[in-house]
Order: C-alpha cells, then sequence, then structure tokens
C-alpha cells in the first residue's frame, strides 16, 4: 500500500483477521493451482486482482497486455478500491468471499 | 450559485416532510419517491475551474483557465471533452488521446473516475469551507497518473463498465441479486443509461433506473450506503440488513421491540459503523440523542445529513445514479 494514502484509525481499525476467498475460473480463463486464498481485511479488492493476475501471467495463461476481469458470485465487478472487509461482510456465502475470474468480459 | 442550487434542494425537502417512518410499509415505492427532489439533484451543478498542470504545457503560451458548471451526481468523464477540447493543443506531443494517463488533481489529491463528482466534492471540501473554495480549482494532467491511487480511465468503455456495475452490485445488495439486471436488461436499455450519462439527460437515464432504484422496503434485503471521507484513502461500506417486521417480534429481548423495518435512521447506521466517531448521550431534555465525538461534517447531496432520517426515505430519494447512497464524512 502506498504509504502517502491517508488513513485515519477512528475511521476503519481493521483487525488483521484473514478473509477467505475462493477464486473460480470463468470460460477460457486457465484454473489456478492456488484456488483459494486468504486476504487481509485492509487490503482492497485490487489486491485479488493483482494476485490473479501475477499467477495467471506466471503460468503463461496471460499475457501482460491481455484483459482480466473479476467478479463477486458470478454477478458484478466490484470497484478496484473496495475493502476486502466490506465485500466479504456484504456478499459472502458460506464463510467465504466467491471469486470468478475471466479473460473477457461476462455477466453484462 | 452551488449556494442557490443547495438552498432550492432544501426547501424541496422542507415543502415535502419526510414521511412518518411507521407509513413507509403501506406506501407503494412509487409514492414515497420525491420526483420533485430526484429532479432537483440531477440538475445540481458544481461551479468548476479547471487549469492544465503548468510543467505539462508545451507551449510558449499558458492556456485559460476552463470554468464549467459540473453536474454534481455525474462523472468526470462528463467534462472531459471540454476539458481536452480546450487544453489538447497545449498537451505533451507524446500523449494524443492517451484516456489511460488522464487525471483531474485537487490540492494533490488525485480524483477517481468512477465516482460522482459530487461525492468527491463533499468529502473533499465540505459544507463550511465551500464559499472558500468555489469555484472547485482543479488541475487537469496529460501525464504522471498516480497508478496506486486512481483506476485508469481507459475511455467510454472503462466508464460504462465501472458504472454498470456498481448499479449490479447495489441492486446485488438490496435485493440479494443482480439477477433483474442480468437477465432483463437489453443492450438497448444500457445504452439509453449510459446516453443519460454522457448527456446528462435525466428523461433518458430515469427511463431505465427507474424500474431498478423504486423498490418497496418489504422487497429490500439490506440498504446500499457507502461512506467517503477526507481523513482515510479508502471508502466504507457496510453491510445493513433490513430489519423483517417477525425478527423485531422473534428477538428475545428483555424491552418490548417497538422498531420496524422503516424506523432505522441514519443515526442509528453511524453509530453502529463508526462507534469511535459517535456516541448515544442524554440531552438536557433527557432524551437519547446521537452525538459526534470529533469535529466532523456528515453531508448527503450536498446538504448536511438530519440524524433522524429514516434510512429508506435516504436509499429512495437521495440516492446517487449508481443507486448507492453516499455519505460523505469532511472533518474540519
Amino acid at each position: 500500500m502506498d504509504p502517502k494514502q491517508q488513513t485515519d484509525p477512528d475511521f476503519i481499525d481493521d483487525n488483521d483477521d484473514g478473509i477467505e476467498i475462493s477464486l473460480n475460473a470463468v470460460g477460457k480463463a486457465s484454473k489456478l493451482k492456488t484456488s483459494k486464498i486468504k486476504v487481509k481485511r485492509k487490503h482492497t479488492f485490487q489486491n485479488v486482482i493483482t494476485f490473479v493476475r501475477t499467477q495467471l501471467e506466471k503460468g503463461q495463461a496471460l499475457k501482460p497486455d491481455q484483459s482480466l476481469f473479476l467478479y463477486i458470485n458470478s454477478q458484478f465487478a466490484p470497484s478496484p478500491n473496495e475493502r476486502i472487509n466490506d465485500l466479504y461482510e456484504c456478499f459472502k456465502t458460506q464463510n467465504m468471499l466467491i471469486v470468478n475470474y475471466s479473460i473477457t468480459e461476462a455477466w453484462g | 450559485m452551488e449556494q442557490s442550487q443547495l438552498l432550492s434542494q432544501s426547501s424541496v425537502i422542507n415543502t415535502h416532510p419526510i414521511p412518518q417512518a411507521a407509513r413507509f410499509e403501506r406506501l407503494d415505492a412509487a409514492d414515497a419517491v420525491n420526483l420533485e427532489l430526484r429532479r432537483k439533484l440531477w440538475e445540481g451543478l458544481l461551479p468548476v475551474k479547471v487549469d492544465l498542470a503548468l510543467n505539462e504545457i508545451n507551449s510558449s503560451e499558458t492556456p485559460r483557465s476552463l470554468y464549467i458548471m459540473a453536474p454534481r451526481e455525474n462523472y468526470f468523464f462528463y467534462i472531459l471533452n471540454e476539458v481536452k477540447w480546450l487544453f489538447d493543443s497545449y498537451r505533451p506531443t507524446d500523449k494524443v488521446d492517451a484516456y489511460d494517463e488522464m487525471w483531474f488533481e485537487f490540492n494533490n489529491t488525485p480524483l477517481k473516475w468512477n465516482v460522482p463528482i459530487g461525492v468527491q466534492f463533499d468529502a473533499l471540501v465540505g459544507i463550511a469551507m465551500k464559499q472558500r473554495d468555489l469555484p472547485w480549482c482543479l488541475t487537469f494532467h496529460y501525464r504522471g497518473f498516480p497508478e496506486e491511487q486512481v483506476l485508469k480511465l481507459e475511455g467510454l468503455n472503462f466508464f460504462k463498465f465501472h458504472f454498470i456495475n456498481a448499479l449490479k452490485e447495489s441492486h446485488s445488495l438490496r435485493m440479494g441479486s443482480a439477477q433483474e439486471i442480468l437477465a432483463n436488461m437489453q443492450k438497448k436499455d444500457e445504452t439509453r443509461m449510459i446516453d443519460g450519462l454522457r448527456k446528462h439527460n435525466y428523461e433518458n437515464f430515469w427511463e431505465i433506473n427507474q424500474n431498478l432504484c423504486d423498490k418497496h422496503i418489504t422487497e429490500l434485503k439490506k440498504y446500499a450506503l457507502r461512506v467517503f471521507t477526507n481523513v482515510h484513502h479508502t471508502y466504507v461500506q457496510p453491510n445493513i440488513e433490513v430489519l423483517k417486521p417477525q425478527d423485531a417480534q422473534s428477538q428475545d429481548s428483555e424491552e418490548p421491540v417497538s422498531q420496524n423495518p422503516s424506523s432505522l435512521t441514519l443515526g442509528d447506521v453511524l453509530l453502529e459503523t463508526f462507534p469511535r466517531l459517535f456516541e448515544s448521550v442524554l440531552n438536557d431534555s433527557g432524551e437519547v440523542e446521537l452525538a459526534k465525538k470529533r469535529n466532523f461534517e456528515v453531508i448527503v447531496q450536498g446538504v448536511e445529513a438530519d440524524m433522524n432520517t429514516p434510512l429508506y426515505w435516504l436509499q429512495l430519494n437521495m440516492s446517487y445514479l449508481d443507486n448507492f447512497l453516499y455519505v460523505c464524512l469532511h472533518f474540519l
């Protein structure tokens, strides 16, 4: 995280619990070796996007100039600025946040 | 001008008293919607002055400033054409229509393409400092994009993608699923909505959004609320379930439960979400009142919010165009 970014513990004071995220390939996207990850509450969805992209690029399943789309519950792509904690609390399924990723736009 | 806009907004609120909470269950969603207010909010404008970043001027002369009235509910994409029209001939020559490197800045804070203009103004400037800070003086950049902090603009497709997905996210919260949009929204509806935003055309936009926005409280599962501030780099999207009447009765509480779904107020939610910023105190008449522990303003759509306003009324009438209710905490 950029150290210049403002933080205020009265506004947000996250504990360091990890949240479990399940990563599911959609369409032509390749499956990841690790399909379940733990992410800190204070991280944003951008961290998950970066993780999936890095893993796919490492396995040469995605080129750096290729698009990648991440969705929650096969319904919508959250804003990358959104906090993992909030996405989990609002949209969890059986104590897990379900993320679907695709190399083409899915779900309108 | 901003002030007259705000005054007219508050007078609309005053002349249409907020219905008593208890009545909401018996109202159709359509009856609880204040269409006059909806249009006023759509017409709310913010005077903005835009200058090109000095170190990016590729010319011996300095371009003039752009003065523009920016629609509060719309996004910076809406004013981009005018900004580019004025500054394009001064830009660095290697940056021809490089949308993904363009950005606006206020006081060293990069502004976001995917957050409504009014939300960013309320969070960063607030109400008390508004007179001093109007017009809102922004700097426009063709390069030096702050990658860590802002999403890159990638032209109209970016704008469309982020707007439609925010709409689906708020629908997922409020209705429990975005299926209504995924299954029923046709390409032409989407185009009409986006066109309404690009041209700031009320009829085009609301013809499609009305059915998505105007839901009866008994249809709602959760509220779609986001809280922005000038003291933290991310926003908060709390999980607030809509209480069902039967839930309230079955609670094994010692006190009789008088709560019904629509009695939940903005103050209730802020107290629960931000226990370090709000507290309940007894006022002189012995009534419980919400107090702030620090010095900040609570702003919804440019006006200081009344903590006793039912959340359902705010969700229905004061949400922005993606059907999220944006509350701004501006610390003084």
